[in-house]
């Protein structure tokens, strides 16, 4: 119950967040996680900079550059952005979300499955990329590029057909087709 | 594409969640009908092969690079539901467990990436394979599918300002209207879809000589 109170509680924080304009209000939900995540706070702090400043500054500059300085609308939009997503990445590290939407059997298998088998291909993709990178020696033209995933896409289709059908034997084996 | 959090009123947001759950409701309902529990394991598996082909990147000159989506070959491959609610799993848990995209631009991102894409990917190439060679098609198909997305995406960023002002009229979110934010966000997927549509005809002929699709 405790991940589902966090995600209610984390999902109302987020629509207060888009419907008051107000930049103290930001600061002060800014301040009151700050509180609880006062361990991770530089962490955190550099990851949600880092995660924003491509698109904020894009939007910035370039509203800037059309519609002149404005203050008020830049804090308003950045400190906004940047609040909810210092506060997504520190729920994020807090909640167990298979927990928090265990409301649901369909929802709960779905997302256990697709987030083991997303960390498995995202391991091997890093892998494929590693070894495409140590293994070069000039720069790749865009063929090259354009076979090597062409391999790599071969590689995961011929993986999924495999995993769906084990996935699928195990989940017989351990009764859960059992109505 | 991916718009973060914070740019998004409530006021688009909030529908858009609705239709977006009907949607992948709708279309889970639709896959458990023709494939049954099996649904489980092919969505997860295919949740995560859509995973990899979004993270694969294709390096431009001058230093920039560009990602496909990989929706087009799903779609044609597989049918437009099952690549929207696989992608659509990949955007959630992007979202929710890595914290990438967002909460808020979720629902955009889903029916504008993910559901017009997917859409547009299939009839597209079913259409146009009637009066041009296949992979033609597959081409039009990857093109077409990323750019009416872009179209999309850059439509609903353009109606932030134009819903969500101050009594000034200032804008309280995306700032710009149509005219800056439907071509910022359209020109460059003119390229990227390019690359798009070879990636996807590349993987089409692949299959294909392998014998591995009949589509």
């Amino acid at each position: 119950m405790y991940d589902r109170y966090l995600l209610i509680m984390y999902l109302t924080t987020v629509f207060l967040i888009t419907s008051i304009h107000n930049i103290w209000f930001y600061l002060l939900v800014f301040q009151l996680i700050s509180i609880f995540s006062f361990k991770e706070f530089y962490k955190l702090i550099k990851k949600s900079i880092f995660s924003v400043l491509l698109f904020n500054s894009v939007v910035s500059i370039s509203h800037t550059f059309i519609n002149g300085f404005d203050k008020d609308y830049l804090l308003l939009l950045n400190l906004r952005v940047f609040v909810l997503t210092y506060m997504t990445f520190f729920i994020i590290s807090k909640i167990n979300l298979f927990k928090a939407l265990s409301f649901s059997k369909n929802l709960t298998t779905l997302l256990v499955l697709s987030y083991s088998q997303i960390l498995t291909y995202k391991k091997l993709f890093e892998e494929f990329n590693m070894a495409l990178t140590t293994r070069t020696v000039k720069d790749l033209k865009f063929s090259d590029y354009l076979n090597f995933y062409g391999k790599v896409f071969e590689f995961f289709l011929d993986k999924s057909t495999k995993n769906a059908k084990d996935i699928s034997d195990g989940m017989r084996s351990r009764g859960f087709f059992d109505d | 594409m991916h718009i973060p959090d914070g740019f998004i009123a409530p006021q688009v947001y909030i529908p858009m969640y609705i239709v977006d759950i009907g949607l992948i409701i709708y279309g889970f309902k639709k896959l458990k009908d023709n494939l049954g529990k099996e649904s489980f394991p092919t969505l997860s598996v295919l949740s995560a092969l859509s995973f990899v082909l979004m993270a694969i990147t294709f390096p431009l000159p001058g230093g920039t690079s560009v990602h496909i989506t990989g929706i087009t070959i799903l779609s044609v491959l597989k049918g437009y539901w099952v690549s929207f609610v696989s992608v659509s799993l990949v955007l959630f848990i992007q979202a929710v467990v890595f914290g990438e995209g967002g909460v808020t631009s979720f629902p955009v991102n889903s029916i504008g990436i993910t559901f017009i894409g997917s859409v547009v990917a299939y009839y597209t190439f079913n259409i146009f394979k009637r009066f041009v060679n296949r992979n033609i098609a597959m081409f039009m198909s990857g093109w077409l599918s990323l750019n009416l997305s872009a179209l999309f995406i850059g439509f609903i960023l353009g109606l932030q300002p134009v819903i969500a002002h101050d009594v000034s009229g200032k804008p309280l979110f995306f700032p710009f209207g149509f005219g800056i934010a439907v071509p910022a966000i359209l020109i460059p997927h003119l390229f990227a879809g390019l690359i798009e549509g070879i990636y996807t005809v590349f993987i089409y002929k692949v299959l294909k000589s392998k014998g591995l699709t009949d589509v």
